[in-house]
């Protein structure tokens, strides 16, 4: 063994590794559909990190590489590849999971709404959903992660926060034949003022983005069923403390409702805010607004993506108090006269109105779960 | 006082620990998914990991259910003690999510990876890790543990006895990790060696630099259960787990650590919560010196090899080296860990003489290396049976990666895969037969 054995031992072992994680990924025993929506990137990304090891070992070979700077490369490599074996696992984990129906059939569901959200917005997700402890998005692969075990319609609008991840760098803008990217302008802008208000604003964004396309089903989600009120004014790391993004989505929702001449979700933001409680202080509340300003002037181009789905929504509330699902409300789902957001709205809407009484709360989760489910079919 | 999303969250937490608690529903869902295991096999292996998990998940449901109790008694009061009680209920609330969370993403993990194994895209390694490690559960007297295979940094540590084989290692080299692995389940779950951990643990802390700046009443904070308390458990127990799996796989576990797996730099580790490589790597060399002491030093040449490769190595990166007082705690903790191997079957340490062991190793290394010079293909060893071991495989393919003259690493890997399915169907036709036997005697008619 020379002096580089170790190196080469490992450049030789990682190289390995990524083989096998390519041939995981190309093999057949993955739903093929869902392995061609993800293919591509991880090939180019696993020939990225093998071309590097190549360069590494020649450079090496040749002696034009010291071992020190080796092994420091060699690092570099190293961590970049682990964050890629592990976002392979658990795609084919995912795909191999779904696949066997661990998910209940939410991630199809979810598929439908992203897509019809990506539809209406102009901006093409082609990838696809799957369980995970918590939702998150992921840009290596583009793969949207939605929370296990919870396989009914409440959490859904969270996976449109993610898709505001996703949607964060896609929103451009033609202008006097350039390509604007307004989004990560003003991230951009933001990054004068430290990492983390990056951080937040691109939370914030998310929670704009899934308001917008969403409308009050989101708004209800966060506050009711997802932010802590014993952490309320507590910033983590990388999201801005539930009290700001419960003041900034109430915000965005009140711009949709002073926007609409009939003021649909007057009574729903109040009712937010009473089960709520928490304000923040002034400055805060300042620069959320600033935030809310800006972002929000980015977003209106995308006219499309907003919700203006409420009366339809309205329409489906007696389905969804049904104690059996109407035949008929199945049959329009079926014939495309509904859509997702809209049932989550209806749903919610009627949530509030039986919010503690738990039978009811989930038989309007099934309700909805079913026309979602009719729906999903349908746009598939 | 009622607090209405208190009580929705309640509810649907509630749920989510029924859901994921329903084990006939899921081993219905897997049974009619997974096509490689016997459904006996696979109940057996689900139950065990499903009722391991369910105590959990069920305690969770109890705190929950204690939350309600106490909520249902303020329903009616509006004044301090009552606010003071829905403040504590949220905190007790969050503190079961959190657990419960983590919960859920075992039970994620347990179900992908079997899934994962199902459809045998790990080269049927984690077969090979379950054999190993139900092999290291009888040295210690404990239930086995299935493998699955896992990303590098998986946060939770064997909630449901689970062992992670790291995605895709598929190799030979690397299976004496999932001894590692065991190694936490063992330190988890054999109350026995609570103490001695616990004693370990503070003995560390005491030690901390950091610690020991802190003013006496900060200390007392610290100790119980703060953030160093806590690093001082999660660095002491991956000592001890390495300490466990050189001590029960002799070389096959150092060979791996320092060649293939630890950073030479160290500084990898820190992020993830976990001690310093080059730490590892001195409680693993000194661990197998300890092992070194019979009379004919036995791995002198694998300490002298793989010291004089890690330190070649660290200087090359200008990694700074050991201090003494760093050296004086990894030391204590090697003193801590010599009161372990009494707790295990006397036969647990790696052997370096006798019918298994070091002397095996080295003997099936060595005629493996002879047929290479002869350019023969490399075949089994004669006199293999049930009671030849797969950490002796192990040991023989590293002895003859190092020493051998087979130049090709992949046949070493393929004959020691060959030797070591070998063993596996031995031991399971000596089951057979033992099983056979058992029923012959008892369907014999008996004397009255």
């Amino acid at each position: 063994m020379n002096e580089s054995a170790i190196l080469n031992a490992r450049i030789q072992a990682l190289a390995l590794d990524l083989d096998r994680a390519n041939h995981a990924l190309e093999s057949a025993k993955v739903d093929e559909d869902l392995r061609e929506r993800v293919r591509v990137p991880f090939l180019e990304l696993i020939t990225a990190q093998q071309n590097s090891l190549t360069s590494l070992r020649n450079l090496l070979g040749l002696g034009k590489l010291s071992t020190e700077t080796g092994w420091s490369q060699f690092q570099n490599i190293n961590n970049d590849c682990q964050s890629l074996l592990k976002e392979c696992l658990e795609f084919v984990q995912g795909a191999l999971a779904r696949k066997a129906g661990t998910d209940f059939g939410i991630c199809r569901i979810a598929d439908a709404l992203l897509m019809d959200i990506g539809h209406r917005s102009d901006i093409s997700w082609t990838r696809f959903t799957m369980l995970a402890v918590g939702e998150f998005f992921h840009d290596m692969s583009e793969i949207i992660r939605l929370r296990f075990p919870d396989p009914t319609i409440w959490s859904l609008p969270v996976a449109c926060h993610e898709f505001g991840h996703f949607a964060e760098q896609k929103i451009a803008e033609r202008y006097a034949g350039k390509t604007r990217y307004p989004i990560k302008e003003i991230l951009d802008q933001e990054a004068f003022n430290g990492a983390k208000n990056v951080s937040f604003l691109r939370e914030l964004f998310a929670d704009l983005f899934a308001t917008f396309a969403l409308g009050p089903a989101y708004a209800c989600t966060c506050i009711l069923t997802r932010f802590d009120p014993g952490r309320a004014h507590v910033d983590g790391n990388v999201h801005p403390s539930a009290a700001k993004r419960a003041y900034f989505i109430l915000k965005a929702l009140d711009k949709m409702n002073s926007s609409d001449i009939t003021k649909p979700y007057g009574y729903i933001i109040d009712r937010l805010k009473d089960a709520w409680g928490k304000d923040v202080d002034p400055v805060a509340a300042g620069q959320l607004n600033v935030w809310l300003e800006s972002l929000a002037t980015a977003l209106n181009k995308k006219s499309g993506l907003k919700y203006k789905g409420w009366a339809g929504a309205s329409a489906l509330i007696p389905a969804m108090m049904a104690t059996e699902l109407p035949h008929q409300a199945l049959q329009q789902a079926k014939a495309g006269k509904a859509n997702i957001p809209d049932v989550l709205n209806a749903a919610w809407i009627c949530r509030l109105e039986h919010f503690e009484e738990l039978d009811r709360v989930n038989q309007i989760g099934e309700n909805a779960m079913r026309l979602c489910h009719e729906i999903s079919l349908r746009s598939h | 006082m009622v607090d209405p999303i208190l009580n929705a969250r309640l509810d649907v937490l509630e749920q989510e620990l029924t859901l994921t608690n329903a084990r006939e529903s899921w081993l219905q869902k897997l049974c009619s998914t997974l096509n490689r295991y016997e459904s006996k096999d696979l109940k057996q292996e689900w139950y065990k990991f499903a009722s391991l998990l369910g105590v959990d998940l069920e305690d969770q449901g109890k705190i929950l259910q204690k939350i309600r109790e106490r909520l249902k008694a303020i329903e009616l009061q509006d004044d301090q003690a009552a606010r003071d009680i829905m403040s504590q209920a949220w905190a007790d609330y969050t503190k079961a999510l959190d657990r419960s969370q983590m919960l859920f993403r075992e039970f994620l993990e347990y179900i992908g990876g079997l899934i994962f194994r199902d459809k045998e895209f790990d080269q049927e390694i984690c077969d090979l890790a379950d054999e190993l490690i139900r092999f290291c559960a009888q040295l210690v007297s404990l239930v086995g543990s299935m493998s699955v295979p896992a990303a590098r940094d998986s946060l939770t540590r064997s909630v449901g006895w689970m062992v992670r084989v790291r995605f895709p290692e598929w190799t030979i080299w690397t299976l004496p990790f999932a001894a590692h692995e065991y190694g936490h389940v063992v330190l988890k779950e054999f109350s026995r060696l609570d103490k001695i951990i616990r004693e370990e643990v503070d003995k560390w802390l005491e030690t901390d630099p950091e610690f020991q700046a802190l003013p006496a009443d900060k200390q007392d904070i610290e100790k119980n259960d703060g953030p160093l308390q806590q690093r001082a458990t999660s660095y002491v127990k991956e000592f001890l787990a390495d300490a466990f799996a050189t001590y029960l796989m002799g070389p096959a576990y150092a060979f791996p650590a320092i060649l293939l797996r630890f950073d030479p730099t160290g500084s990898s580790a820190l992020s993830r919560g976990l001690p310093l490589d080059t730490h590892r790597a001195y409680i693993v060399l000194e661990i197998l010196k300890g092992m070194n002491s019979a009379i004919t030093q036995p791995y002198q040449w694998v300490i002298d090899y793989l010291t004089t490769k890690w330190e070649e190595t660290q200087k090359r990166v200008n990694a700074t080296p050991l201090t003494a007082p760093e050296k004086a705690r990894l030391d204590a903790v090697i003193e801590g860990w010599r009161r372990f191997p009494s707790m295990f079957l006397p036969e647990a340490g790696y052997q370096h003489s006798g019918n298994e062991g070091w002397a095996i190793a080295g003997g099936w290394a060595q005629l493996w290396s002879e047929q290479a010079k002869n350019m023969v293909p490399l075949q089994l060893p004669p006199g293999i049976d049930h009671s030849s071991r797969l950490r002796d495989v192990l040991n023989a393919a590293w002895i003859c990666r190092i020493k051998g003259d087979v130049s090709d690493v992949a046949e070493i890997e393929k004959i020691a895969k060959v030797l070591i399915n070998e063993i596996r169907l031995k031991i399971a036709k000596q089951v057979e037969d033992t099983q056979r036997k058992i029923v012959k005697r008892i369907a014999r008619p008996r004397r009255s």
